[in-house]
């Protein structure tokens, strides 16, 4: 193995389960090769270097925010191809109506059209329901 | 690392929530909402829109409490939605992010204060500089804590791939912050 083999395999080297045969091989280079052995000195500080980084904080008063949403009634609910179809006629529409197509797409603007409105009197949750049913659909 | 590990504790209070207990449910937001929102900020890279998609991961999450047939498992159902919504966001965001700002320049003797924020403000710039698909295994992984198996789970992907995307992840990563990892 040389060293340009070597340091394409090092950043699996520390992952589990890696094929012992290549392990191996990775090994014996690196017991007679001190630059690759920087290498993947480098590598693992990096890993640790990302390993101890504090999360970000959320900011107060989220809870808040989904308690008011849990307390609203759940949507009433149809069989979900009703809302895919739903969907899919707006789009059409949509499509058919707006100009420029070309970046046109009904899910984002569905979307971005809920998220607007959510904070709103007239919050759209039923929008939300369609997206999850879409989001399902296309797991 | 990443937060409440799932235990009894967990497994009960998600009983209890999902029999509509909101004490309950606001715990299990307490619990949890920190790596969610900690993953969600580092996919995304906006705080408030951070802020929005965790809300609604609880939202989704605590509604749909029924569905979750092993409460234990609450943590990767949680991680889950996280996952879908951001992914269901990524025909509209552009990435990965453009170089932003200046290089942070490792030189010079600045207090050590200074010297962690510019650590940080530089390890945030290399992640977010991945792609979104390595981005979301280097998340999980290296800042979440979650191991391989449980990264397979989540995602939906072979063991192999994210293993590989790990890989040439921490291979980009390590080029970018090596001016803070030499010696
Ligand atoms: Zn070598």
């Amino acid at each position: 193995m040389n060293c340009e083999v070597c340091q394409r395999e090092l950043a699996a080297h520390d992952l589990p389960d890696q094929p012992a045969r290549r392990q191996a091989a990775v090994e014996a280079h690196l017991a007679q090769c001190p630059e690759c052995r920087h290498e993947l000195a480098v590598l693992r500080r990096t890993a640790a270097l990302l390993a101890s980084q504090p999360l970000d904080e959320p900011p107060a008063g989220l809870w808040q925010g989904v308690e008011a949403r849990l307390a609203q009634p759940t949507p009433w609910r149809l069989p979900r191809w009703t809302y895919a179809g739903a969907a899919a006629l707006v789009a059409v529409l949509a499509v058919a109506v707006w100009p420029p197509a070309e970046e046109f797409r009904a899910t984002p603007y569905l979307r971005d059209h809920y998220r607007v409105s959510l904070g709103g009197p007239l919050g759209d949750a039923a929008t939300g329901d369609v997206l999850a049913a879409l989001a399902e659909e296309t797991q | 690392m990443g937060g409440a590990a799932t235990d009894n504790s967990t497994g009960l209070l998600v009983a209890q929530a999902r029999a509509g207990d909101r004490a309950a449910q606001r715990q299990l937001f307490e619990q949890w909402q920190r790596p969610i929102y900690g993953y969600l900020r580092q996919m995304v890279r906006d705080d408030e829109l951070a802020a929005d998609l965790t809300q609604e991961t609880f939202v989704k999450a605590l509604r749909n409490l029924p569905r979750l047939s092993d409460p234990e498992a609450f943590r990767s159902w949680l991680f889950r939605i996280a996952v879908n919504l951001v992914r269901d966001r990524r025909s509209t965001v552009v990435e990965p992010l453009e170089a932003a700002g200046e290089p942070v320049d490792p030189q010079g003797e600045p207090s050590r204060q200074v010297l962690r924020d510019e650590l940080r403000a530089a390890v945030d710039q290399a992640v977010a500089q991945l792609s979104a698909e390595h981005r979301e295994v280097v998340v999980l992984h290296h800042l979440q804590g979650l191991d391989l198996p449980a990264i397979s789970r989540l995602l939906r992907l072979p063991a192999g791939t994210v293993k590989s995307r790990l890989a040439r992840a921490r291979d980009v990563l390590r080029r970018k912050l090596a001016p803070y990892v030499e010696e």
